[in-house]
């Protein structure tokens, strides 16, 4: 299969399907279903979205800590199953979600990754030098999705059902999610792009998810995956990738140290992929997207697997054919043509044409 | 303000177009039945005020049981529920209905609930706002009248609304009837805070539906709320100026970073 189209081709094609199911798949499969089919492939679309389905996994649980474990704390409740056993629930129900996708979800179905990549694709197009994020400067960047999940999807939820923090804050995460804005401006609605301004802290939310929304979408065109890094989503997803089926698997090479392809060729930078092997190259970041793989030229160091299948591994003859057309920093190659070739072959049909 | 002289109007006209027993004559928002439903207790308490009652159900997806008003039900199913009370009001067989969410768990779509039919004459949403929605001013949505399970064409249908807003509306070929939300600032309700609640805590009014039965035999409304127009306390012009500045940022990212890059290309070059 492998031969007839690429993987990165593949992977595009299942995300474009994808973010049409995400975004106007209410209108495909009507307006009630589109509930339904939430339910049953959890992180489908916004719930801020009015026509699609409706429960992104953060969703259910902010609200279980918004409006149970904060409001039963405040009520002097004892903390009993009674209020865990929502949260519980809403953990288990996406666990099946985990184990069959996992970190797939990131490189293959989340609505703004896709939309970050094509923004990444035009800034090719539009000759926008790529940039990347050094390998000592990584670490930097990667508690921001820890804090993210810890402050804006667990904290504040949590505060807001015990009263301490407004009520605005008890979905803080989708307050500033560029998907939120996305999503819904990608359906013609327009709503979810103003700002608030009845309160300070609706306004400064409004003000944060904004900027964050503008810087975001334009960044990606010099950055691969910007806000992927800061997601609280790839956190949350990396808590359980351990269990998933589907995952990353590195063998060790010895001609791994030499040239750092996988690493260039990752769009979140993750320098382990290269150095590493074995669990540890399966890192926290990664979003299974398989481009370390495909840009590996040594057969077999790099698997996609799903349980035991290994349904991608690198290989010579892929990464040659691959990189005829792109090099491993997504640097598109240009195919020239010399204008007098042009100029013959245009000649000789016009001298013969039945040749 | 233009919403109420119609509504006068209307009630004139809904009166003379429906001859019988039942009319909405001088019917308005105070004096008409209304039905009030909250959770409570991990259930479902609802309520009647305004008519004498002669019976109450309750229909969830797959199931349909008697509602005893005034006390906690706890549901059995997830999702979306129709609410019915049956009684008298002015002397005229009443049926009015309301929608309830309980989103306790997962259920199935209340598209066959809402289409079952429930009553001999039915304002029924379609579709009902979904969970994360909701009927707000400016909105147009719309609903179904029914009369013995078949949609009822060109039925006068009246709308009032807790603000004294009325609007009256005739079904279309298809029986449906398009409403228009009345826009409402919640400025103007601030004293009512009762009415100022909701998931997100929106302000919100009340509104019903109710139409007259072809024969003057009986009457059905629908009582429900909505909220206050989205752009209320909402600028999406700065909205629009905030993402173009960060945008601006992301820019200034690239060409600062293209100029130092060119800066150092120089200097390497006169080094070498």
């Amino acid at each position: 299969m492998w031969h007839k189209i690429s993987l990165s081709r593949f992977r595009l094609m299942i995300q474009l399907t994808m973010l049409f199911l995400m975004v106007y798949g209410g209108s495909l499969v009507g307006y009630y279903a589109a509930e339904k089919i939430s339910n049953a492939l959890p992180v489908l679309s916004c719930a801020y979205d009015k026509q699609t389905g409706g429960y992104c996994v953060l969703i259910p649980l902010q609200h279980q800590l918004h409006h149970r474990i904060g409001e039963a704390l405040v009520a002097a409740q004892t903390f009993s199953l009674n209020v865990l056993l929502p949260l519980f629930f809403t953990i288990v129900s996406f666990f099946a979600f985990y184990v069959v996708l996992g970190k797939a979800f990131c490189g293959w179905v989340c609505p703004l990754g896709t939309v970050q990549e094509l923004m990444g694709k035009l800034g090719r197009r539009l000759n926008i030098q790529p940039r990347f994020i050094a390998p000592e400067q990584v670490g930097k960047v990667r508690p921001i999705k820890w804090l993210m999940l810890l402050v804006l999807v667990l904290l504040f939820p949590l505060l807001a059902g015990m009263g301490v923090t407004p009520h605005v804050t008890g979905d803080s995460f989708c307050q500033v999610c560029p998907s939120r804005i996305l999503t819904t401006v990608m359906t013609g609605d327009w709503e979810q792009l103003a700002i608030a301004t009845p309160d300070v802290v609706s306004t400064v939310f409004g003000v944060v998810a904004n900027l964050l929304f503008g810087f975001i979408l334009l960044v990606a065109l010099a950055y691969r995956q910007p806000f992927c890094r800061g997601c609280p989503l790839l956190a949350w997803n990396s808590l359980f990738q351990r269990f998933s089926l589907m995952r990353l698997v590195k063998v060790e090479h010895s001609r791994c140290d030499k040239c750092s392809l996988c690493h260039q060729a990752c769009p979140m930078d993750i320098p382990e992929i290269w150095r590493e092997h074995g669990n540890k190259a399966f890192h926290e970041d990664c979003i299974l997207c398989g481009r370390c793989a495909e840009f590996c030229p040594d057969d077999g160091v790099i698997h996609l697997q799903f349980a035991k299948w290994r349904w991608f591994s690198s290989a010579r003859d892929y990464y040659k054919s691959r990189s005829r057309t792109e090099n491993a920093k997504g640097e598109l190659k240009r195919v020239s043509i010399p204008l007098k070739d042009v100029q013959n072959a245009l000649k000789q049909a016009v001298d013969k044409p039945d040749a | 303000m233009r919403f109420k002289w119609f509504g006068l109007l209307a009630l004139v006209w809904i009166a003379g177009a429906d001859a019988g027993d039942c009319s909405l004559v001088g019917a308005d928002w105070k004096n008409l039945p209304h039905f009030m439903a909250r959770p409570d207790k991990g259930g479902l308490l609802a309520q009647v005020r305004g008519m004498q009652i002669v019976g109450a159900e309750y229909w969830s997806a797959h199931t349909s049981e008697s509602l005893v008003l005034g006390q906690s039900t706890r549901l059995t199913e997830g999702n979306y529920h129709w609410l019915q009370a049956s009684g008298d009001w002015h002397g005229c067989s009443t049926d009015l209905s309301t929608a309830y969410y309980n989103n306790m768990g997962k259920g199935d779509a209340p598209t066959e609930m809402l289409l079952l039919t429930k009553a001999a004459l039915e304002i029924i949403p379609q579709p009902l706002p979904r969970e994360h929605w909701r009927y707000r001013g400016g909105d147009a949505w719309s609903f179904l009248v029914r009369w013995q399970g078949q949609p009822l064409i060109d039925a006068g249908v009246l709308f009032v609304d807790s603000l004294g807003n009325a609007q009256a509306l005739r079904s279309d070929d298809k029986g449906m009837v398009r409403v228009v939300f009345p826009d409402f600032m919640p400025d103007e309700m601030a004293h009512d805070a009762h009415e100022a609640a909701g998931h997100n805590q929106q302000a919100r009014r009340g509104f019903a539906l109710w139409a007259v039965a072809p024969d003057g035999s009986s009457l059905a409304g629908f009582d429900y709320h909505y909220a206050h127009n989205a752009s209320y306390q909402h600028s999406l012009w700065y909205g629009v100026g905030l993402a173009v500045l960060g945008m601006l940022a992301a820019v200034g990212l690239f060409v600062r970073r293209k100029k130092a890059k060119k800066r150092r290309q120089s200097i390497e070059g006169e080094g070498a």
